[in-house]
Order: structure tokens, then C-alpha cells, then sequence
């Protein structure tokens, strides 16, 4: 018998890997009854590492308390029963890239049609605006692109960058959010009858763990942060390496890949890349891309033997000679045009001058009363009902004790009295 | 103008640093009135870093849209005036440890029994039970204590733990988690005119990041992790290095007052951020150095002088062992803890205490542990419904609840559509 706040609501979760699928576990640890629509192979988190056929530890670690529903969506008679069902759902959570929802027939608009009142997650990697709207994304592109990797300053053995470790940041940061917005969206449409269309991004949340140093303030950006900006730029002229900035930086790690040459950051001949490919099929891409073969995907693959292991070693020098070879550019071209997740690696302090940052609205303007215009990170969240909205800058310390005090009918002697005493400021 | 869901909610923040902050400003980001109550010096992230006085960037950047009401709460009369406001307040956010509130006044039940349906987040480092209940804990203690630090397994030159430098994701986590705590609870008051007391910790969501990592899951489990443990247990006994052990482990592997040091059976990560807790970090180690509050940080010869004490301080913190540390933090009172592997958590009693632990049993594959949920709800409390489902356990309930004959259901299985 469940017994969280959301003890009758259905969610419908069309989602993927880690955000979404933690996102909706959250949701029904408190309570609501969620239908997982899977492909009919069972969705790729199932079979990475499984351990019997279609599970796997880290699926069941992020899809606990749920109902599968297996489907092939492509075929007309499954959309027909995804709009059948959804006249009994509440809330629908969705994670594909922004084209694949309404080829599918589950995009808002048409799923608003047959339940008005649906709140709708639509979850994505970059936002639904700008540039890179299109491209994959997965954690650590993101963390990646979002300035975290260069934050955590990682590098393995032989110099190449590294994720930052204690986990997939902006995954789990993600999930988090996707439960917030729901809760907040039903507590919306308990009170007006209105459901609506929720937004979030890997993007956003990754900025969003990253407040301060995203966060432009003039007049207290001349110490820090321009002084790191315009370093930043005279490294890049005068061809520091990446390895070499981060490191003046003052921030430096190391780690080991668990993707191969598949899921991991390279040095590049002018920079660093991140490429992300955790499914056989994006590996495949990969492979085509950069024109190489591996034993990896054949059906009788043993990573553990030693030959396996002497042509993964083997391999992996030579994919990193390889982009070793070339700039950032060309990789990035080469791989994103052949549908490989992959980005540069960026510093965040750079990123609310970048486009695909302004596109989505993920920068704001805000002014203190004292110190002034300052940018920050966009609320995390997009509502298109009630929007979530920065209500200002930050308050100078004691701004409104009188008018709080006034409001609950101390006059302004008793004010005075208190100040005087020590008791407010 | 406030536009977002929480419009015309009102509530009372006691919290400081990220956490709290963090969550209390994103509920502001939907359009909930917070009103910050500080001490008349300022919250210590208004102090740390300030460029002008009494602001700093953290803090402006973890505060937008409140408002800032100042109290002393140790002050009667302040307490009066929180338990004067109340009534007009929906939500209370408080951090402190657990026995301040009550000191204070101004915890759950005192401030209910004013207004029987607030919502009132009580948010802690290590939760409200257990034997770490009253330390203290910020998110570099939490990271090391959680398994995330040995996870990242960032060894410096020297062998020594480096900390997590990406983000403070204990904290931020924790500050999503409040605001979603906040929003379902509201949810619940609109459907049943019911308030209730949330609690939320660091360590909770800390481990909540780990969910794949802390659940154990036999099966599995026999081929990697339990061995794994096992070798890094012989390894600790025989004496290994922290280094050591974190290439162990996976295998991967500033300033003194707020980092993870080198002992001399392993690794302790200690984390002050205030006046208070920096004099309480040179009490432990005996240090006869000014604080950085009382000099002049620019002085070439101040700078010698810190830059000096830190190998210093290494070479003593190496000289014993991590349980006799942690003696030394407690009863000083620095925040500070063990690095631990989140594997190690399972069966901790900090974590069992809490419940954060849960049993499952999978249809396939049988009993397992987890990470429970990480916020508690004393009306509606969180139970997790079950495992996860073998694939297409449920497609016939829904297909046939789509309307769908089994006859139908039959043919669409048939022809590939559903499994």
C-alpha cells in the first residue's frame, strides 16, 4: 500500500539511463504509481553490465517501486494505446532529444489535447533552443560542455582530462529537479485545475551546481575572475596546452574511464574533447567516424581475457595519437556529424557569453541595491503555466526587518527599542 | 510581480551556507516569499570571501529574491517575534543542529503548536538520530564520510586525498532536495488542510548520488564488489596507504582547514568555514598562527607563514591514526570525519540509525539493499513500492486497462508491438 503525498497519481515515464529514470523513482517513493514505457529490448541502461539477461545493477538501482510497460512506438497501434492511457494519467516524463517526441505522437501538444490538465517533464541534454538543441548528451558531455570537468581538473596517467568524480553530477542533479518540478506542477494544479508543460535540461542543472563561478559580479569579478579570463586567453594564444592551464588553474585529479575509448575525455592538438557513447549503436557511430574497428561489440567479447585487454590498451593509444593529431574542431565535426555525443570541454566563468547558454535563457540579469548588475544562472526549471523567475538580487544584510515587523504590528518605536537593544539590527 | 507555483506562499528561512540557501532560493524561484532570518553579524557565507562588507559572491549567489530579517535568536524578544510571525508563515527551512532549535524556540512542535498546519524542513548534516546526530557536517565531510570522495579517488603527488573540486554536490542536491520536500508537502496541505515535518540530510543525498554504488545486490555483488572489500580489508590491516586503497578500490583512485589530510592508517577530511571553527581547527592541532581574519592576506610574510604550516600540519595530522583524530575533532568540535567507501555504508550504524537503508527483493533476482528515500515525511511518510519490474511485467494490466481485449493483447505481442 503506498503512502507518499502522491498516492494516486500516474506518471507515465518514457526515459532513459539516469535523470529521468531517477527523477520518476523519486516520484514514486513518494507514492506515485509509475508506468516505465521501455522499447521492446528493454531500455539501454537494462543491458549495460547485465548480470542476468535484461538486468542490470544500475538499472535496478534507479527504476525501484515501478510498473514496466514494453513498447514499440513506432507502430500506430502503440500510440494509440499511449493516448488511450494517457486520458488516466496525470503526469507524463519524457527525456528524448526535442524532434523525437512529436514523430512519436507523445509530444504536449498532442498529448494536452487528450488531457487537458497533463503536466508534462519534457527532460533534454541542451534545452530546446539553440545550436545544440539536436545533439546528444549525456552526463559527461554535459559536465563536459557546463565547465565541471574543467572545474574538477582530472587527468589520467598519461595527461588526458577526467571526469569529476563522486558520481554523474549532472544526471543525478537532473533527477532531482524532474521531482521538484512535478511535485510543484501538481500543487499548481490542485489549486487553479491547470496542468502544463515543464522544462529542464542536463545543461541547466549542471550550471546550476556551479552558482558562484558562473555567477558574474562586476565589482567583485576584477580580483578573481577576470584576472583567470584573461590568463585564460593569453594560454590560448600562446598554445598552453589544456593540462597546463587547469593546472595553473590549481585544480588537477585523475581517473579511469569505464567506457573504453567510448566514454572519456582525449586530448586534442589544440585542446580537449568528451565523447559519450554508452549504447552498442553509438559506439558503432564512433567507430565509423574515426574509422577503426574493436572487439568490443562482438557477441563473444571477454574484456577480462588478456588479449582483450592487450587490444583495448592497444587501441586506446592509438585513438588518443589519433586525436592527439588534430584540433578540437575537427573532431568535434567529424564526430557530432556522425551522431556521436561529444563536446569540448569548456570553462564555466566563459559560459554566459556562449549561445546556446543565451538561447535558452539560462543567463539573467539581476541588480543589488548596493553593488549592482550582476548575471547569474537561470532558475533550473521552465514552466509554462507559472514560470519560476529570479525575484532579485540578493538583499543587502537587514533590508526588511522593518517592513516584516511592520507587517506583523510592531510600530516603529518597538523597532527602535529592539535595534536599540541589540535584538534586530 | 511573482509568477511561478508557489505564489502567495510564505516562508521563514534559519539556514546559511549552500544547502539551505541554495533550496530556499529556488523555492523563491518559484514565487515564494523567503524571509532569510540572520545574525546581526551576518550568515557566515555573507563573511566568507566578502569583497565588501558584509557581501561576498557565494553568498549573493545562493540568496537572490529574499528577504533578510535579522534576529538575535539567543534574544527572547527575537524569539518572540518568530513565534509573532508564524501564523502568517506556511513553510519554516531551518539547518542547525539537531538541539539548537529547541533552544532557540523554534523548533517543530513550539512553532506548531502556533500554526498546526506549517510545513516545517528540518535539514542536517548527518540526521537526527544515530551516534554522528550532533556533529557538525558541511559538504567536504559529507563527501568524505559518504563514499563520494574515495570514489573520485583523487590522490595528491604525495599520496594524500584531494577533495572533490568540481561542486559541492552534497549541498546542491540537498538544496533541490528541500525545494521538492517543500512543493509536495505544500501539495498535500492543499488536499488535506495538513501540515508536516520533513527532514532532509547531506548525508542522505549524498549516498542517494551513490544509489548503484551503496545498494548491494548479491548476485552481483559476489563477482566484484564483495571481493573487492574483501582485498581492500586485508589491504587496510596490513597497512596500505589511502592511495593504496582507493587504487584498490575500482580501481582509480589549500588551505588546512577545509580538506582531507593523510593519517597514519588512512584519511580524515576536515571542514571549517567560520571564525569560530578555524580557532577550533588550530586548538586541535596546536597551532600558534593568527587567524586569516587578522591579518593581512596580501603581507608576502603572512603568506610564507601559511604556506609554511601546511606540510607542517600534514606531517602531523600523518603522525596518528584516524580514530585518535576524530577523538581530537570531536571533543574540540571540528567538523571532520573518516574517508569512507560508500560500499561501507550499507551496514553503518550512522546509516542504519537513520533508515536510509531499505530491503528489497527482486522477482528475479532476490533479495537486495538500498538507498532509501532521502527526505522523511511524518504524515505521509516514503516507503519504496518494490524492486524495479522485470521487463513487460506490466504491459498486459495497462494494455488491457488501455481497453485492449486479450485477444488483442495477444496480437500485439505476436506482431511485436508489446512484450
Amino acid at each position: 500500500m503506498a503512502s507518499g503525498p502522491f498516492v494516486g497519481i500516474r506518471i507515465l515515464e518514457f526515459t532513459q539511463i539516469i535523470a529521468g529514470p531517477l527523477g520518476c523513482m523519486l516520484l514514486a517513493d513518494m507514492g506515485a504509481e509509475v508506468i516505465k514505457v521501455e522499447p521492446v529490448a528493454g531500455e539501454p541502461w537494462r543491458l549495460q553490465v547485465q548480470f542476468i539477461p535484461l538486468e542490470s545493477k544500475a538499472f535496478q538501482s534507479l527504476n525501484r517501486g515501478k510498473q514496466s510497460l514494453a513498447m514499440d512506438l513506432t507502430q500506430p497501434q502503440s500510440r494509440e494505446a499511449i493516448h488511450r492511457l494517457v486520458a488516466d494519467i496525470d503526469v507524463v516524463v519524457i527525456n528524448y532529444r526535442p524532434d523525437v517526441a512529436a514523430r512519436l505522437g507523445i509530444d504536449y501538444e498532442t498529448l494536452k489535447a487528450i488531457k487537458p490538465d497533463l503536466v508534462y517533464v519534457d527532460s533534454t541534454a541542451f534545452g530546446r533552443r539553440g545550436p545544440l538543441a539536436q545533439r546528444p548528451g549525456y552526463d559527461i558531455v554535459i559536465q563536459s560542455f557546463a565547465g565541471l570537468t574543467a572545474a574538477g581538473g582530472r587527468f589520467d596517467e598519461n595527461g588526458n582530462p577526467m571526469l569529476p568524480g563522486g558520481g554523474p553530477t549532472a544526471d543525478n542533479q537532473t533527477g532531482y529537479a524532474i521531482a521538484w518540478a512535478v511535485s510543484a506542477a501538481l500543487f499548481h494544479r490542485e489549486r487553479t485545475g491547470r496542468g502544463q508543460l515543464v522544462e529542464t535540461s542536463l545543461l541547466a542543472n549542471a550550471l546550476t551546481v556551479q552558482y558562484g563561478t558562473f555567477m558574474s559580479l562586476p565589482a567583485a569579478d576584477t580580483m578573481v575572475r577576470g584576472a583567470m579570463l584573461e590568463k585564460l586567453e593569453a594560454a590560448e594564444e600562446s598554445g598552453q596546452s589544456y593540462r597546463d592551464f587547469v593546472e595553473e588553474r590549481r585544480e588537477m585529479m585523475r581517473r579511469r574511464g569505464v567506457g573504453g575509448v567510448y566514454y572519456r575525455c582525449f586530448n586534442t592538438k589544440n585542446g580537449a574533447i568528451a565523447v559519450g557513447c554508452l549504447s552498442a549503436s553509438l559506439r558503432e557511430k564512433m567507430r565509423q567516424a574515426l574509422d577503426f574497428t574493436d572487439i568490443r561489440d562482438k557477441p563473444d567479447y571477454d574484456p577480462l581475457t588478456p588479449e582483450s585487454q592487450a587490444f583495448q590498451r592497444e587501441l586506446t593509444a592509438k585513438i588518443e595519437e589519433m586525436m592527439a593529431s588534430d584540433n578540437s574542431e575537427r573532431w568535434i565535426e567529424t564526430l557530432e556529424s556522425a551522431g556521436v555525443p561529444v563536446s569540448s570541454i569548456e570553462f564555466v566563468e566563459r559560459l554566459d557569453q556562449h549561445e546556446q547558454v543565451l538561447a535558452n535563457d539560462y543567463v539573467i540579469d539581476l541588480d543589488h541595491d548596493i553593488t549592482g548588475p550582476q548575471t547569474q544562472v537561470a532558475p533550473p526549471i521552465k514552466m509554462s503555466d507559472s514560470p519560476p523567475q529570479a525575484q532579485g538580487a540578493a538583499p543587502p544584510l537587514g533590508r526588511d526587518n522593518d517592513a516584516i515587523l511592520a507587517s506583523v504590528g510592531y510600530s516603529s518605536d518597538e523597532i527602535t527599542a529592539m535595534r536599540d537593544a541589540g535584538a534586530i539590527r | 510581480m511573482a509568477s511561478g507555483p508557489l505564489d502567495g506562499i510564505r516562508v521563514l528561512e534559519f539556514t546559511q551556507i549552500i544547502a539551505g540557501p541554495f533550496g530556499c532560493q529556488n523555492l523563491a524561484d518559484m514565487g515564494a516569499e523567503v524571509i532569510k532570518v540572520e545574525p546581526p553579524e551576518g550568515e557566515p557565507w555573507r563573511i566568507f570571501g566578502q569583497f565588501m562588507p558584509n557581501e561576498s559572491k557565494t553568498f549573493q549567489s545562493l540568496n537572490r529574491g529574499k528577504k533578510s530579517l535579522v534576529l538575535r535568536m539567543g534574544d527572547e524578544r527575537a524569539q518572540k517575534i518568530v513565534h509573532d510571525l508564524i501564523p502568517e508563515i506556511d513553510v519554516v527551512v531551518i539547518n542547525y543542529r539537531p538541539d539548537v532549535p529547541a533552544r532557540l524556540g523554534i523548533d517543530y512542535e513550539t512553532l506548531r503548536a502556533i500554526r498546526p498546519d506549517l510545513i516545517y524542513v528540518d535539514n542536517t548534516a548527518f540526521g537526527r538520530e544515530g551516534p554522528w546526530a550532533h556533529r557538525p557536517g558541511y559538504d567536504i565531510v559529507v563527501q568524505a564520510v559518504s563514499g563520494l570522495m574515495a570514489g573520485e579517488a583523487k590522490v595528491a603527488d604525495d599520496g594524500s586525498p584531494a577533495q572533490i573540486t568540481s561542486s559541492a554536490m552534497a549541498d546542491y542536491g540537498t538544496g533541490i532536495a528541500i525545494a521538492w520536500g517543500v512543493s509536495a508537502a505544500l501539495f498535500h496541505r492543499e488536499r488535506t488542510g495538513e501540515g508536516q515535518l520533513i527532514e532532509s540530510t547531506l548525508l542522505a543525498t549524498a549516498l542517494s548520488m551513490q544509489g548503484t554504488q551503496v545498494m548491494s545486490l548479491p548476485p552481483v555483488d559476489v563477482a566484484v564488489r564483495v571481493p573487492m572489500m574483501e582485498n581492500i580489508d586485508r589491504m587496510r590491516e596490513a597497512g596500505a596507504s589511502y592511495g593504496e586503497l582507493v587504487g584498490a578500490h575500482q580501481p582509480w583512485a589549500g588551505s588546512i582547514y577545509y580538506r582531507p589530510y593523510g593519517t597514519s592508517d588512512g584519511a580524515v577530511a576536515i571542514g571549517a568555514l567560520s571564525r569560530g571553527l578555524r580557532d577550533k581547527v588550530r586548538a586541535a592541532f596546536e597551532l600558534d598562527i593568527p587567524d586569516q581574519d587578522d591579518v593581512d592576506l596580501a603581507d608576502p610574510a603572512i603568506i610564507a607563514q601559511f604556506a609554511a604550516v601546511v606540510p607542517q600540519v600534514e606531517e602531523l595530522v600523518r603522525s596518528k591514526t584516524t580514530a585518535e583524530w576524530m577523538e581530537i575533532f570531536d571533543r574540540e568540535g571540528v567538523p571532520g570525519g573518516p574517508v569512507n567507501f560508500a560500499e561501507d555504508m550499507t551496514d553503518d550504524p550512522q546509516v542504519v540509525a537513520n533508515g536510509l537503508i531499505i530491503d528489497l527483493n527482486h522477482e528475479l533476482s532476490g533479495p537486495q539493499q538500498q538507498v532509501g528515500p532521502i527526505l522523511k515525511f511524518s504524515a505521509t511518510p516514503l516507503v519504496p513500492e518494490g524492486a524495479s519490474p522485470p521487463l513487460g511485467r506490466d504491459t498486459d494490466e495497462f494494455v488491457s486497462l488501455a481497453g485492449y481485449s486479450a485477444e488483442q493483447i495477444a496480437e500485439l505481442r505476436e506482431a511485436g508491438v508489446i512484450a
